[in-house]
């Protein structure tokens, strides 16, 4: 049958363009770099991009894929960076540098993120829906809230933690206090780069990707559309539901590894990893398009570009940010809308060049 | 082999609130037949299928596969992992994903891979999904649906929706199938394609199906077996020609296919009075001058010139049902149902005769 090949090509071909975009972007991007054409504050946004990107792919493993409104994901974000700052903090104090030290970071910041997910994915996927979402909502708050609270520091003895002040941790005379509470981590080393970050955002969209496309993922979907019916042929939904968040907790993790080694300081701010931050990720999702994985990942782009493209216009920056945001987002979703891009796109085959050339040669194998 | 009993539900009840949804239901399942069970809205066929897929749980009562066993008391994915699979009264599909997807789901248990190898694309996710397509693909063709593999299952037709929920049951490759109204709203002429259809795909795949349906005549030509049930209660169990010529009760009498139903007095066995004549039969059995249901089949009903019968009523109304005339005919207070091929005059005086193999003597329903 045909029927697979062509459907293999479509996905091949959709996978491909993904990573096509991404290479390309990150060439052009080096390129006028090179060349010193870079403005410093677009040089500053390199890693957020990157940062942004991770965190509305996997955000939308959650919210499109697996069809579960959650809010926390900022928290994810935040256990990732904490636990993976104060791994590279206390070997900068041992006097241990090293990019390898930035691999090791990331599977900490991974797992950690992943085992909270777990964790907090057990009693919460129990609900559904607006429960859900408060429910993450409220976790997500816990977790930022705790690490502004924690005192944390290293001696001879071992770890000692605190959430009252720094000598309440007993350190002795060797000891050294990585989380110093709302300060935070001071002098995380500076690893993050936008190479590191463009091959993050190509190894969590490859997971992603494989992953909607096998057994589990179809599961996840399958979930999603009718949860009774997927029981009915022996699809366990807290499994799936389970698996889906947790690899998603895990992304998030990553994405703050790479949000705490961009920075001198990682303090724990409602900015950062506060609700503030979860409903922007989810704007990325939903502006992107629910299970888009190329969506998210361009409007990730284009909404942290936006504010800082707008910040000339001083006091009514946020202001047109958001009708901008209102815009496009009544735009996108009108009927209207979607069918005057098809007749543009009847109009000028240049727009559909790619993919009728990808469907001609399909086609004459048919034959 | 038809000895051997698939599937016993023994004294099955189930309550919700004070409402007795299903009381002291018994019933053996023997392998390979079809059954059809039957009955009036809300006489707990649904809640039956929901107790043997384990949505709810009995309040009394044991159900047994295979003789050994024990349903009762599991979920519904161990349930359909033992060999039970449903389908649902209003149509229950993965509707955004493709045909064919929604097939290969429901083999997820046959071809299990581990999330791992789904993610890193492992050798045994290659094998399995290219297992898992080829029988997908197979299964869809026993339906006549490969030309809609890659169709979006929400955008099939509602006859072929049904089609592929049916298949995607089967692909659990269950023991029992239990389908909930499988041709509900479905025109005559799809209706009687899809009888024909099912009972062959029945005979080719030897699975035991039960089913539930409103409509009389589907179930009297598809069941091997036909249960009849209101009120939560089993009214009677029998192949389709014993229901139809000796139902147990009034109720059996007048659910499968209209009858006249008439008080009347046993005087001693053989004979019977109603409306003021005394009929001889062939019941006996009854003690004497007991209340008793007269059932007499509408086709029974013989008219004949004036004089010749014992009764005379006045036609009152006629209507043509293609084959036949439905007529009524009003008789000394009583309106009788008749279909006869020959059509009377409104108003017309006409006499009435039943043969005595045409009375069916009943205990008289408690109400």
């Amino acid at each position: 049958m045909d029927y697979f090949k062509l459907k293999r090509q479509k996905k091949a071909r959709y996978n491909l363009s993904i990573y096509l975009m991404i290479i390309i972007a990150y060439a052009i991007i080096m390129i006028l770099s090179a060349q010193g054409k870079i403005s410093s504050l677009l040089n500053g946004l390199l890693v957020p991009f990157c940062t942004y990107s991770i965190l509305a792919v996997s955000l939308n493993l959650v919210v499109g894929i697996s069809g579960e409104l959650s809010l926390g994901h900022a928290g994810f974000m935040c256990v990732g960076a904490f636990t993976s700052a104060v791994f590279t903090r206390y070997m900068k104090f041992l006097g241990v540098e090293g990019l390898y030290l930035f691999i090791i970071a990331i599977l900490i910041g991974a797992i950690t993120a992943g085992v909270a997910g777990l964790l907090i994915g057990i009693p919460v996927l129990r609900l559904k829906g607006d429960y859900l979402a408060i429910v993450t909502l409220a976790f997500g708050e816990i977790i930022k809230n705790i690490a502004n609270a924690i005192y944390l520091g290293f001696d001879e003895n071992g770890a000692h933690i605190s959430l009252k002040n720094t000598m309440a941790l007993g350190l002795s005379k060797n000891g050294f206090v990585v989380i110093k509470g709302a300060q935070g981590i001071t002098g995380t080393p500076h690893y993050s780069s936008f190479t590191a970050g463009v091959i993050l955002l190509i190894i969590v969209v490859t997971i992603i990707l494989n992953l909607v496309n096998s057994r589990t993922g179809r599961n996840i979907k399958a979930l999603r559309d009718n949860r009774i019916a997927a029981e009915s042929v022996g699809i366990s939904a807290t499994k799936y539901k389970l698996i889906a968040f947790t690899i998603a907790s895990s992304m998030a993790g990553v994405a703050g590894v790479l949000y705490a080694h961009n920075l001198t300081t990682l303090t724990a701010l409602p900015k950062n990893f506060g609700y503030n931050m979860s409903i922007t990720i989810l704007v990325f999702v939903v502006l992107g398009g629910m299970g888009r994985i190329r969506g998210s990942i361009i409007a990730a782009v284009v909404l942290t570009l936006l504010p800082e493209m707008l910040r000339n216009l001083q006091d009514f920056r946020m202001l047109i940010y958001s009708i901008v945001l209102i815009v496009v987002m009544i735009f996108t979703s009108a009927p209207a809308m979607k069918q005057y891009i098809e007749v543009l796109k009847n109009k000028f085959p240049v727009l559909n060049a790619l993919k009728t050339l990808g469907n001609k040669k399909v086609k004459k194998e048919g034959k | 082999m038809k000895e051997n009993i698939m599937l016993s539900v023994k004294n099955l009840s189930i309550q919700f609130g004070g409402l007795h949804a299903v009381e002291n239901f018994n019933l053996s399942i023997r392998e390979n037949e079809l059954y059809g069970l039957i009955g009036p809205n809300g006489a707990g066929k649904t809640t039956i299928f929901n107790l043997l897929t384990g949505v709810y749980k009995p309040t009394s009562g044991t159900i047994l596969l295979n003789g050994v066993n024990k349903i009762n008391g599991k979920n519904t994915i161990e349930i359909n992992k033992m060999g039970i699979a449903r389908t649902f009264q209003n149509i229950r599909l993965f509707h955004k994903l493709t045909v064919h997807d929604n097939v290969k789901i429901a083999l997820q248990n046959k071809y299990r891979y581990s999330t791992i190898s789904g993610i890193l694309r492992l050798p045994r996710y290659h094998r399995y999904e290219a297992l898992m397509d080829e029988e997908a693909m197979a299964l869809l063709k026993v339906f006549n649906l490969e030309n809609d593999a890659m169709m979006k299952s929400a955008n099939l037709p509602y006859g072929k929706q049904r089609k592929l929920e049916i298949a995607r049951a089967i692909a659990t490759n269950p023991k029992v199938l239990l389908l909930d109204e499988p041709l509900g709203a479905l025109d005559l002429k799809l209706r009687k394609e899809m009888q024909t259809e099912l009972k062959n795909i029945q005979q080719q795949l030897e699975i035991t199906f039960v089913y539930v349906t409103h409509d009389q005549e589907e179930a009297l030509t598809m069941s091997d077996v036909v249960v009849v049930m209101n009120n939560g209660q089993i009214q009677q169990i029998g192949s389709p020609i014993d229901i139809y010529n000796e139902p147990q009760n009034a109720f059996v009498a007048d659910f499968i296919g209209e009858s006249n139903i008439i008080s009347g007095i046993m005087y001693k066995d053989y004979m019977v009075g109603f409306l003021g004549h005394d009929f001889i039969c062939v019941d006996k059995g009854f003690a004497c001058n007991e209340e008793v249901d007269v059932v007499i089949r509408p086709e029974d009903v013989k008219l004949l010139e004036v004089g010749n019968g014992r009764l005379e009523g006045v036609v009152e109304s006629i209507i043509f049902k293609g084959v036949h005339y439905e007529m009524k005919v009003d008789s000394a207070g009583y309106s009788w149902i008749v279909h006869s091929t020959l059509p009377k005059d409104i108003g017309s005086l006409v006499g009435i005769d039943i043969d005595p193999n045409d009375i069916h003597i009943m205990k008289k329903m408690e109400i």
